[in-house]
C-alpha cells in the first residue's frame, strides 16, 4: 500500500517534542535561578507554586518562560523547556486572581497556538501522547491485540472530560472562598487537575525527580492520591487501549473546542468515499465521524488528534485531506 | 502473444478447471463477492466464484429451480449439474443469503457439494450490522479450517491480504487507462479481466494484469467516442453482449458499477494492525461496507459511487442493465435515474435476459441513445 509518510513525519516531530519538552534544560543550559523543588508530602502546594512565580515576570525556572497548550508540564521541574500547559496556567491564575492585564498576553498567545493547531498538539507534540504511542508499539511486538473501547464508554469519556475540565476550573475559583471552611486558599485542592493528571507522576521520574507518590496528610490529599493513581492506571491501560488517556484528558477537552472551527481541519469529499471503513479502523481514538459523515466537507471530530492516519490509509485518491486554512497539505 | 489472450484462455478453455481438479488444495465455490477470498486463501483453499452467465445452462437449471428466478441463479445451478464444469471440483460451496433465490438455493445445491450459508444484514450501516457480519465471517473461518485442516494463522492471513491487495492495485493501474480519453482499455476487456478473476489463481492473474498494463502504456489510442458508464445487474461471461454491442457502435464503456466487474477488484483490505482479530475485522468490513449491492435496504452508497464514476471517468451517459426477474436492481433504477437527472446525465435503462433473442432490439435502443448523446454534445469550436 501507500508509504506511511505522515506517520513517519509525526514520529519524528513527537520525538523532537519529547526531548525538547522533557530535557530542554539539559540541551539549552540556562541559569536556573530558583528551580522548583520536588513536592514533599505535607508541604503546602501553594508554597511551591506561589503567586509571584506564575508568569514570565518571575525568576527563571525553565528555558523559555512561556506556556504551551499541551503538557509542557510544570512538574518536569529541573529539565523542562516551557513553563506549563494551558490548564495549569488557567487553574493557578484563577486561584491567585491574577490581574487580567498581566494574564491577557499569555492567554492570547495560548489561544493563537490552540487556534492554529487545535488537537494536533495532542497527536504531534504531547509527550504523554508519544508515550502512549510507544506503549502501543511495545504491545504490538508481543502480538497482543488492541482492546477497543465499547461505544458506551466512548460516549461517557466524551462527556466526562468536559466535566473534569470545567469542574477543575470551578474548583480553582472556589477554593479561595470562605465557604470552603476557611478563608484564604484551600491548599490541598490547589491545582486540582494537575494532581490527577498522570504527567505529574510520569514526568518527574523521567527527569530524575521524585514525583511525590503519596500524600496522606489529610482527607483531601489522601483522596487525591488515590484518584491520581487511578488516572495513572487509566494511562497505563493505554498499553492495551490505544491513546486511552487522550480520550479522558481535560487539556484535550480544552483544545477540542478549537478542533471544529480551528485552522487545521480534516476534510472529506464524500463523493469519492466508498464507505470501506478504513478510516474508522485505523483511527487510534476510534472516531466514527470521518466514516459516517456524508454531508459536511469538514469532518474533524472533537476526539480527533489530527494524527493523519486516516488520511494516509484512505485508498481513494483525494477523498480525505488535512487542510491548513482550507488549503490541503496532505491528501489521501 | 498479446497480454489479453491469457485472460481469454482462462475463460474459454478448460485448462483452469483441469488445474483445479488435479490440484492438491480444496476448491471453495462462492456465490458472490460477499465471501472474503482472503479468508479462503488463508485457510489453504482456492476461492472460485461460481456465478454463471451461460444461457443454455440457465435452461438446464430450470429443471431444479423455478423458472421465475433470475438467470444468474438458474445458470449457476445448471452449470453445477454439468460434469466437470468450469471449476473442476467443489469441496465447499459458500452462499451468502443475498436475495430470495440465494436463500433457497443452498438446499437445492446440497447434492453437489457441502454448502455453508452466510447471513447478511439488511442494512449494512445499521445498528450492530458490522458485528453480526463479523460473527458470520468468524463462522466461515471455522468452517474453512475444518475443511482444510489448516488453521488460519497471522502469517497466512497477512499473506492472503497482501495477495488480494496486490491484485486490487494492479487493477487500479488498469483503471487509470480507462480514465484517458479515448481509453486504452475497453470496457469489454476490463470485464473479461474481472470475469477471469472469478476462477483464476490470484497471483498469476495479478502478474498478467501488470503485463497488460505495461503493454497498454505504449499502445496507440483508439478512435474517440461517447463515454459510458454501465451499471446494474452483473454481466457474467459469456453474457457480455451488452458491452460488446455498445463498443461495436463506437462508444466506450469507460467504467462499470457491477459486482462481476470493477467492484470485486477495487477495494483493498487495510487493517489497523497486522494481528489476527484486526485482520479478520478488516477482511469482514471490506467485504460488507463498500459493497453497493441492491440487496441492502438503502442505496445511498450506490448513487454516490455511480456519480463519482461519471465524474472521474468523464462519462457522457449511463447504461442501466436490468436482468429480468431481479427485482432488487429494478427497484433502484428510478433512484439512479433521478440522481443522474439532477446532474443532467442521461440514462438508458435496458432489461434483458440471457437469451440472445432481444439483441436486435437492444441494438436499436443503444444506437438511439448514442445518437441522442451525440446531438447533446457541444459543437466543437
Amino acid at each position: 500500500m501507500k508509504p506511511r509518510k505522515v506517520t513517519l513525519v509525526r514520529r519524528l516531530v513527537q520525538l523532537a517534542f519529547f526531548i525538547l519538552l522533557l530535557y530542554g534544560a539539559f540541551i539549552f543550559p540556562h541559569p536556573l535561578e530558583a528551580p522548583i523543588p520536588s513536592i514533599e508530602p505535607g508541604t503546602p502546594r501553594t508554597s511551591q507554586y506561589p503567586r509571584d512565580r506564575i508568569l514570565w515576570v518571575s525568576g527563571k525556572e525553565c528555558v523559555i518562560d512561556m506556556y504551551l497548550p499541551v503538557l509542557a508540564c510544570r512538574f518536569i521541574a529541573q529539565g523542562g523547556t516551557f513553563k506549563s500547559c494551558s490548564l495549569h496556567v488557567l487553574s493557578e491564575n484563577i486561584t491567585w486572581k491574577t490581574s487580567i492585564k498581566l494574564l491577557l498576553p499569555h492567554l492570547a498567545f495560548l489561544a493563537v497556538l490552540s487556534f492554529l493547531f487545535a488537537r494536533m498538539w495532542c497527536g504531534w507534540a504531547c509527550p504523554l501522547g508519544a508515550m502512549q504511542d510507544a506503549m502501543g508499539w511495545i504491545r504490538r511486538q508481543f502480538g497482543a491485540g488492541p482492546w477497543h473501547l465499547a461505544q458506551g464508554w466512548d460516549r461517557f469519556f466524551r462527556v466526562l472530560r468536559h466535566v473534569l475540565l470545567w469542574l477543575s476550573l470551578a474548583i480553582s475559583a472556589l477554593i479561595t472562598l470562605p465557604l470552603f471552611g476557611r478563608t484564604g486558599v484551600n491548599d490541598a485542592l490547589f491545582l486540582i487537575y494537575c494532581q490527577l493528571c498522570p504527567s505529574r507522576l510520569v514526568y518527574p521520574p523521567l527527569g530524575g525527580v521524585n514525583p511525590c507518590w503519596t500524600d496522606f496528610t489529610n482527607g483531601i490529599t489522601t483522596t487525591l492520591t488515590f484518584l491520581g493513581w487511578f488516572c495513572l492506571g487509566v494511562f497505563a491501560l493505554g498499553f492495551m487501549v490505544p491513546r486511552l488517556w487522550c480520550r479522558f484528558c481535560a487539556v484535550g477537552a480544552l483544545l477540542s473546542y478549537f478542533n471544529r472551527g480551528g485552522l487545521v481541519t480534516l476534510e472529506k469529499q464524500a463523493g469519492k468515499c466508498t464507505s470501506c471503513g478504513t478510516c474508522r479502523r485505523v483511527c487510534p481514538v476510534e472516531v466514527q465521524r470521518v466514516y459516517r459523515d456524508r454531508t459536511n466537507p469538514i469532518v474533524t471530530d472533537t476526539q480527533c488528534t489530527l494524527c493523519g492516519r486516516c488520511v494516509e490509509s484512505c485508498p481513494e485518491e483525494g477523498c480525505l485531506s488535512m487542510c491548513l486554512a482550507g488549503r490541503s497539505i496532505v491528501e489521501s | 502473444m498479446p497480454a489479453l489472450d491469457y485472460f481469454r484462455e482462462v475463460l474459454e478453455t478448460a485448462q483452469r478447471a483441469e488445474e483445479l481438479k488435479t490440484g492438491s488444495r480444496p476448491v471453495v465455490g462462492t456465490m458472490c463477492n460477499f465471501v472474503p477470498e482472503a479468508l479462503i486463501i488463508a485457510a489453504g483453499a482456492v476461492p472460485v466464484r461460481i456465478c454463471a452467465g451461460d444461457h443454455s445452462a440457465a435452461l438446464e437449471g430450470e429443471a431444479l429451480v423455478p423458472r421465475d428466478i433470475c438467470p444468474v441463479c438458474k445458470s449457476t445451478v445448471g452449470t453445477l449439474q454439468r460434469p466437470g464444469g468450469p471449476h473442476g471440483r467443489l469441496d465447499l460451496l459458500v452462499v451468502p443469503a443475498v436475495c430470495d433465490a440465494k436463500k433457497k438455493l443452498p438446499q437445492v445445491l446440497e447434492g453437489q457439494a457441502p454448502v455453508h450459508v452466510m447471513e447478511l444484514p439488511v442494512d449494512k450501516q445499521g445498528q450492530g450490522a458490522e458485528r453480526r457480519w463479523l460473527d458470520q465471517v468468524r463462522l466461515l473461518a471455522e468452517r474453512l479450517e475444518k475443511l482444510t485442516g489448516q488453521r488460519i494463522t497471522r502469517q497466512g492471513l497477512r499473506g492472503a491480504i497482501d495477495l488480494i491487495n496486490a491484485r486490487q492495485n494492479a487493477y487500479r493501474e488498469l483503471l487509470a487507462l480507462r480514465q484517458e480519453n479515448p481509453p486504452r482499455l475497453s470496457g469489454l476487456e476490463a470485464l473479461l479481466l474481472a470475469n477471469a478473476s472469478f476462477t483464476d489463481d490470484v497471483a498469476r492473474w495479478t502478474h498478467h494484469a501488470r503485463a497488460l498494463a505495461s503493454e497498454r502504456q505504449s499502445a496507440p489510442a483508439p478512435a474517440p467516442g461517447p463515454r459510458l458508464v454501465v451499471t446494474g445487474a452483473p454481466l457474467i461471461y459469456p453474457n457480455l453482449r451488452l458491452v460488446e454491442l455498445i463498443e461495436s457502435l463506437g462508444a466506450h464503456v469507460v467504467a462499470d458499477e457491477m459486482c462481476s466487474g470493477s467492484e470485486r477488484l477495487y477495494v483493498p483490505i487495510i487493517p489497523q494492525e497486522w494481528n489476527l482479530p484486526e485482520m479478520l475485522l478488516a477482511v469482514a468490513e471490506t467485504a460488507l461496507l463498500p459493497t453497493t449491492c441492491p440487496c441492502f435496504s438503502r442505496h445511498d452508497d450506490r448513487l454516490t459511487r455511480i456519480g463519482e464514476l461519471v465524474d472521474a471517468y468523464s462519462a457522457d451517459g449511463v447504461v442501466y442493465h436490468n436482468l429480468r426477474l431481479c427485482a432488487l436492481y429494478q427497484f433502484e433504477a428510478t433512484a439512479v435515474r433521478d440522481a443522474l437527472a439532477a446532474r443532467s446525465v442521461p440514462m438508458l435503462e435496458l432489461q434483458t435476459d440471457y437469451t440472445p433473442e432481444d439483441t436486435e432490439q437492444m441494438h436499436t435502443r443503444v444506437q438511439a441513445f448514442l445518437e441522442m448523446l451525440e446531438a447533446r454534445a457541444p459543437v466543437p469550436g
